[in-house]
């Protein structure tokens, strides 16, 4: 059995609360899958087979531990999937969730990762205006805070917060998205000298924690 | 002609603009602006030009007032030629000015500064090649060992060109840029201000606002982040083709002990007392010499010369104006600018004040503001100078706080009286409460002050040896705006109350408050006379006082309560006269009289809570 229906089975099994294997859920499932419920009552010996699930004697299906995690997780991709192909995409909820279930076996962690601190941040509405009368941008960012980074870590820009008056100073020395920087020197309140284009800068607390990062090997 | 010289801070921009016009520099502050420039001539085949030295910018486009003033320059076509200095050792984010000032259209050359240094670190820059891209000029230079400096007039007159080498910008800012052109018929420089919104034209502000608004819907990005990734990328690719990384003979980095907490707390605790020591030892033993020459050689002859009362009177206030300026100027603020220049020659100002940062942002302020407060132990008027750099909000808090630093004028009054009739300790103690009273209104402020906190962004200054001639150099240079700005300030305000002491109303001053100071402060009459002189220049309290007492032995007039309480009163009474003057001329009336009342009165009360203790 391919990777992919093991994985539409485990979401089936958790999104569906497939319990115990009677008539009358194999009927359900076999709707579902478009599949014979014989073939599906195979499939899922394949399934405890592949240690993902367990057929008792008395035909109840528990979940191992394997299993819950990787149904869980498709799940997830799935919804998040999901809402990018409806919200920003403006696809019918139907064909999104049909698109969603074929994407959701490629899509890689990662990509589900960033796709989802993105449909996090405020720019799936229009923003609203600050008070400078410009677009305050990413008030929601990816990755983490330079703060909550350690002395001698590479590091690769994701976004910074604030008003055009902080941001533009940093744009203009080098922090813009993706640019790789070192963090030389980090004080205990977070204060921190940071090795951008080759050169050193010093931040202080507040402006660190508005740069935010990721961690690179 | 007019030259402009160009670049990022800590380019050693200042140190060619000194190398080329020598000391005949005017510190010439622009019409309407607070951003100081400085401007020279230099001589070239007998014929005199002008440089101007701009303040040094990251980028055109920013909205510091540095940057805003540059660009009103450049776009007014204030300079006839460029001269772009560039930091040979940080190519890359230099190259990210250039590419912006290349959109100005200005004819220009390329100083390629730094190259000692650079060929220390191994970097060997193709300036063949970057001449081919950008289409004008690069001399390579080092202006610490003063080589080819003498080149940079020659090739400017000669060899100066528009650049020709425009940043490929993403699609949709060039099409916003062309669509803008078309619709009102602006240059592209014009243009692309308008879209990041720091143009000046409102209808192509407005019109800019739309397509802008779609760019950062469609980007999920700031025009700006998006213009300045397209630029540094730009900068990136062009740094990569010219430089090629041999061997570096740079070895360690004292960065390890300097910038952590331990041992860099310690560090520059010991720095900034022995600096402060050093500045009393030598400035009082220079400063003894000159005030004995001025005695003896201008004010006794003056009085000889049998003046009437009137001329008298303003002959005598205008030599102590300018005894007061030369007996502070050269021996302690002198002294005290070289040492510091010294510190931010070396690179450990920055350190410091990235370590200093926590603390100062107790009280409202940020690492940024450790050199001004630290000018302050010098003289409070540079150091009020040097507060434009701050945010509003900290320029307000610093105001307050660099006034009530004790300078080199109110340590004289403290070691003369307190020092010498109390002893060491009371002195000390009363530094203590200066201390104390600065932070508790540093913390007050905070509170009240207007704006927002800002926080630090400092780039951190290379660790370098001093060089005797630039540390000179740039002490001059402070000594110079305390010369042209503050001794004017100081000759007017001493003759005007020259002139008050004439007509009699400082006398009728004293007659009004005597019963205050005698039941508030418990001082005789005449320390009130003492303590309004003081507001000339601080450390003439002390002098009056002894001359209205008749004595030198102040122990033998008064008892240690009153001289301690004179001593706090008069170092923490009304800044002098030459501050306020400086505090109006940065922050306006309102800030001026607020200072001014706010130590009057905290002076008063912390004399009237001392003469209640003691």
């Amino acid at each position: 059995m391919h990777q992919n229906e093991c994985e539409d089975y485990l979401e089936g099994i958790i999104n569906h609360s497939f319990e115990i294997i009677t008539q009358d859920s194999l009927k359900k499932f076999s709707e579902i899958f478009e599949k014979n419920p014989s073939d599906i009552e195979e499939d899922l010996s394949e399934l405890e087979m592949l240690g993902y699930i367990k057929i008792g004697e008395d035909r109840k299906i528990t979940l191992t531990d394997e299993g819950r995690r990787t149904g869980e997780c498709i799940i997830k991709k799935h919804r998040v999937l999901e809402s990018f192909l409806t919200e920003m995409l403006g696809m019918e909820p139907d064909a999104a969730s049909k698109e969603a279930c074929t994407l959701e076996h490629g899509a890689s962690n990662d990509t589900i990762k960033r796709l989802q601190s993105y449909l996090g941040g405020p720019g799936r509405c229009r923003r609203e205006r600050n008070i400078h009368g410009i677009f305050t941008h990413n008030n929601k960012c990816m990755g983490n805070p330079l703060t909550s980074f350690s002395e001698d870590e590479k590091l690769m820009i994701l976004c910074t917060k604030g008003g055009p008056g902080r941001t533009n100073r940093l744009h203009d020395l080098g922090v813009i998205p993706g640019e790789i920087i070192e963090i030389n020197r980090r004080l205990s309140n977070g204060a921190m000298v940071v090795k951008i284009k080759s050169c050193e800068v010093a931040l202080s607390p507040e402006i660190a924690s508005s740069v935010f990062a990721e961690k690179i090997q | 002609m007019k030259f402009g010289l160009i670049g990022n801070p800590n380019v050693g921009k200042s140190l060619i603009f000194n190398n080329l016009t020598g000391i005949g520099v005017e510190i010439s502050n622009f019409p309407g602006t607070t951003v100081d420039m400085f401007s020279g001539n230099v001589c070239y085949q007998r014929e005199k030009f002008e440089i101007v030295d701009f303040p040094g910018v990251y980028s055109l486009d920013g909205l510091s007032e540095e940057e805003s003033e540059v660009r009103r320059c450049l776009l007014k076509k204030d300079v006839d030629v460029l001269i772009a200095v560039l930091d040979a050792t940080h190519l890359e984010r230099n190259l990210y000015l250039l590419l912006q000032i290349a959109e100005f259209e200005i004819p220009t050359v390329v100083v390629l500064n730094m190259m000692d240094e650079a060929e220390k670190a191994g970097l060997f820059i193709d300036t063949e090649k970057l001449s081919e891209i950008f289409g004008c000029k690069f001399l390579k230079t080092a202006a610490i060992e003063g080589r080819n400096i003498e080149k940079i007039i020659p090739s400017a007159l000669e060899k100066s060109c528009i650049l020709d080498h425009s940043v490929p910008y993403d699609k949709s800012i060039e099409a916003a840029v062309r669509s803008l052109q078309k619709i009102s018929g602006c240059k592209r420089l014009d243009a692309l201000f308008a879209i990041l919104g720091t143009g000046t034209d409102a209808e192509l502000l407005e019109s800019a606002k739309t397509i802008n608004d779609e760019i950062e819907e469609q980007h999920r990005m700031s025009v700006h982040q998006i213009i300045a990734a397209n630029r540094h990328n730009d900068a990136k690719r062009i740094a990569s083709e010219v430089t090629k990384k041999g061997e570096s003979a740079i070895k360690g980095n004292i960065d390890r002990l300097l910038t952590r907490t331990i041992p860099g707390l310690p560090i520059m605790a010991f720095v900034l007392i022995s600096t402060l020591l050093c500045v009393f030892l030598i400035g009082s033993f220079l400063e003894e010499i000159i005030v004995g020459l001025f005695d003896s050689f201008l004010i006794a002859p003056m009085y000889n010369l049998g003046l009437s009362p009137f001329w008298e009177q303003i002959a005598f206030s205008f030599l102590i104006a300018i005894e007061a300026g030369l007996g502070i100027a050269f021996p302690f603020v002198f002294v005290f600018y070289m040492i510091v220049s010294v510190l931010e020659d070396t690179g450990y100002m920055t350190r410091a004040a990235f370590l200093a940062d926590r603390a100062m942002h107790k009280v409202g302020m940020h690492g940024q503001a450790l050199i001004p407060m630290v000018l302050g132990f010098g003289c409070n008027v540079p150091a009020i100078m040097s507060i434009r750099q701050l945010s509003k909000r900290e320029k307000v808090i610093a105001s307050f706080l660099i006034t009530m630093i004790p300078c080199s004028a109110r340590t004289v009054i403290i070691a003369g009286i307190v020092a010498v009739f109390i002893g060491i300790a009371a002195a000390l103690s009363i530094y203590l409460i200066i201390f104390v009273l600065i932070i508790i209104t540093g913390l007050i402020l905070t509170r009240f002050a207007p704006g927002d906190q800002f926080g630090m962004i400092l780039e951190m200054v290379p660790m370098r040896r001093p060089r005797l001639k630039q540390t000179l150099q740039r002490a001059w240079l402070r000594m110079k705006e305390f010369l042209f700005i503050a001794m004017p300030l100081l000759l007017i305000s001493s003759v005007f109350l020259g002139v008050l002491q004439y007509t009699g109303i400082i006398q009728a001053f004293q007659d009004l408050f005597a019963p205050i100071m005698l039941s508030v402060l418990g001082l005789p009459d005449y320390a009130s006379t003492s303590l309004l002189f003081g507001i000339l220049r601080k450390e003439m309290a002390f002098e009056t006082l002894a001359i209205l007492a008749g004595t030198a032995d102040l122990g033998s007039v008064m008892t240690c309560a009153q001289l301690y309480i004179f001593a706090v009163v008069s170092v923490l009474f009304v800044p002098c006269i030459s501050t306020i003057a400086v505090l109006y001329r940065e922050m306006g009336l309102k800030i001026a009289v607020m200072v001014s009342f706010y130590t009057l009165f905290l002076g008063i009360f912390v004399g009237a809570v001392l003469n209640m203790i003691i």
